[in-house]
């Protein structure tokens, strides 16, 4: 059993040093290079691009940079910033708890619309629900996000002016200056009318895609004998599907929730930008435009920590929910 | 001896692709108009090609389908037409094992829970502890042992799974067991157990069993009584030794042909099985069977074969009898 995990670990760090070497190379390789935005700039001669960059240690083989990039981040310091001069971690953990906050609401959006629309076009299978399902679940996955994020503020921020176009918080928000016995309601309100939308759109190809595979996992189980059997046995209708089909159903769900964490990550990068949500994904595009490669490389292990982190919680609760999986082979 | 269950012109059909103009075309009748009675505490067995509607007609019986015509008649009472809550007292009675042993227990349910599902649905223990003792008397009513109550159906063999399937299948004392297939997916001394675990418990507890399978030797064994179903049909209905002494219809000869036998080379005369089962879309008109039937003339294209009583107990469709 803890040799199963001492290997899963092993093979974590390994995938890890994989994205690094990769990650690396292709900033590398990228045109331009961290002075490249300098270049346009009639303030700063080409002494003085030299000179920054034997400051910042690039006059030195990509190589040698990259074992002194692994060699700091392995010991925790990810490096500094080319634009701001701060400690990138320090950067990045300033926005990580937006963009996790943002993912955690979407993820339970997903969830909650996914998973019902997947039972009822199941157990309601060729009706005009699952006919719609299917069809609203394909315009999700294909609807571009960033031109559906428009639409969305143009109909419920400036023609209906419900929701905020953009932002997090209102920044003179004062929840002491309303009674207290409503207060926590509107410090809910205040939070989710700025998550609801950028949080709609992010989940939107995820409830597409769990709510078919939901659909199709449920009927897969509900094929099977033992269904029939709880049937025979006079089980109630709403029993079957709610305790022997849908724990089954829903095992298979777990990992795909798991595979689909990076697709998180990469729709926060449109989604923030969006809606000037100030989180991981915006500091992540505006890195790239200044060509802040530490930033970026700081973002990317992050990310990769998390999703990897994600998948091993996900095959962990795969081994809870169905008996049937053995990790000791 | 009085009929447990009789079944009046059941049929069942399945309309694929509905759509404009196709409803004609394409309907699958997996049962089409068959009749017979079980008697009580009997063995009816019933036999047949992949694809010929046993198992389609078991689980109509059962009312896990919905029959498109027909009777069903359980010691007399229509249950075709009782609603959920009227079939409650029937779902005791009548019980289903399927072949599919791995694919019949729940996975995510331990064994004990699985065996004590029926019992609670139907309040028929009361408090933990008699629960405890009813599921502990069913598994040794299989021959299993109480310390399986606790285990996951995946941590035990095929053998033992069919018997924790048949045990929930007793839970209820139940007077019907339609055994679908239930020793097919098994190996050959495994097979003997259950079969024989199946007479045993059918003395003890006076079950009636409707056996459906394709292996002849099998259920040979087992029934009493045997029907021969072909493409939804039933082309033969007759007594054990009846039929397998003097079978009349064309395609139980050849069934009954294909037993292996151990026999001096030679020695052996077979029916050789020509063709394969008809596309069920498009069956063949008149008897559904004269493409393949070595014996069929003119009248067998056109008209479709009548079942005829040659014996107080032996039924047959075939057109051959008034040649």
């Amino acid at each position: 059993m803890g040799n199963r995990y001492l290997r899963r670990l092993a093979t974590l760090f390994f995938s890890l040093f994989v994205i690094s070497l990769l990650s690396f190379a292709l900033i590398e390789f990228s045109p331009g290079g961290a002075m490249a935005r300098y270049v346009e700039n009639p303030n700063i001669s080409q002494a003085d691009r030299t000179r920054m960059a034997e400051r910042f240690g690039l006059d030195r083989p990509a190589p040698l940079r990259y074992f002194i990039w692994l060699r700091n981040t392995v010991q925790g310091d990810l490096g500094t910033s080319f634009m701001t001069g701060r400690p990138v971690l320090t950067e990045i953990l300033e926005r990580l708890p937006a963009t996790l906050k943002l993912m955690t609401f979407s993820f339970f959006i997903s969830i909650i619309v996914a998973i019902p629309i997947g039972i009822y076009s199941a157990t309601h299978r060729h009706s005009l629900f699952d006919h719609l399902a299917a069809t609203g679940s394909f315009l999700g996955l294909s609807l571009p996000s960033f031109w559906f994020g428009l639409l969305m503020i143009y109909i419920f921020a400036i023609w209906l002016n419900w929701l905020p176009s953009g932002g997090m918080i209102t920044p003179w928000f004062d929840p002491s200056a309303y009674p207290l016995l409503i207060r926590p309601f509107v410090i809910f309100w205040e939070h989710t009318r700025y998550l609801l939308m950028p949080a709609i759109v992010l989940s939107l190809s995820n409830i597409g895609s769990w709510s078919r595979y939901m659909r199709s996992s449920m009927l897969d189980v509900i094929s099977q004998n033992y269904i029939q059997t709880a049937r025979a046995n006079g089980v109630p209708e709403r029993k079957v599907v709610y305790k022997h089909a849908l724990r089954n159903a829903l095992t298979p769900l777990v990992t795909l929730m798991g595979l689909d964490l990076p697709g998180f990550f990469a729709g926060a990068v449109v989604t923030e930008q969006i809606f000037a949500w100030p989180g991981m994904g915006r500091l992540f595009i505006s890195a790239a435009g200044n060509r802040d490669y530490q930033v970026l490389m700081g973002i990317i292990m992050i990310t990769a920590v998390l999703v990897l982190l994600g998948n091993l919680l996900a095959d962990l609760m795969y081994r809870f929910l169905d008996p049937r999986v053995n990790y000791e082979g | 001896m009085s009929n447990l269950l009789e079944v009046r012109d059941l049929k069942k059909y399945y309309h694929l692709g509905k759509g404009v103009g196709k409803e004609q075309a394409n309907v699958v009748r997996a049962v089409d108009g068959i009749n017979f009675a079980v008697k009580k505490c009997e063995t009816l067995g019933l036999v047949g090609e992949s694809g010929c509607g046993k198992s389609t007609a078991a689980r109509v019986i059962l009312r896990l389908l919905t029959a498109t015509a027909g009777e069903i008649l359980y010691e007399g009472q229509n249950i075709e037409l009782l609603s959920h809550q009227q079939l409650l007292p029937y779902r005791r009675k009548m019980q289903i094992i399927f072949q599919d042993q791995a694919g019949s227990l729940n996975p995510q349910l331990t064994i004990g829970s699985a065996l004590g599902e029926p019992l609670r649905i139907h309040r028929l223990v009361i408090g933990k502890k008699e629960l405890k003792a009813k599921v502990e008397h069913l598994l040794e009513l299989v021959g299993l042992c109480s310390e399986h109550m606790c285990r996951y159906p995946h941590e035990l063999s095929g053998g033992q799974r069919q018997r924790i399937a048949l045990a929930r299948a007793l839970a209820l004392n139940p007077q019907l067991i339609v055994c679908d297939e239930p020793v097919s997916a098994l190996d050959v001394s495994i097979q003997a157990q259950i079969i024989n675990l199946l007479q045993d418990l059918q003395h003890k507890c006076g079950l009636t069993y409707i056996f459906i399978a394709h292996d002849l030797r099998v259920v040979n064994h087992i029934s009493d009584r045997i029907a021969v179903m072909y493409l939804g049909k039933i082309v033969e209905l007759a007594g054990k030794k009846a039929l397998y002494s003097g079978a009349k219809h064309p395609y139980t000869q050849m069934l009954l042909s294909s037993i292996p036998r151990l026999a001096p080379a030679g020695q052996r005369q077979r029916t050789i099985f020509s063709g394969e089962l008809p596309n069920p879309l498009h069956p063949p008109a008149g008897c559904h069977f004269h493409i393949r039937c070595p014996h069929a003339f003119v009248r067998c294209t056109i008209e479709e074969p009548l079942m005829q009583m040659i014996d107080s107990d032996h039924n047959v469709a075939c057109h051959l009898l008034d040649k």
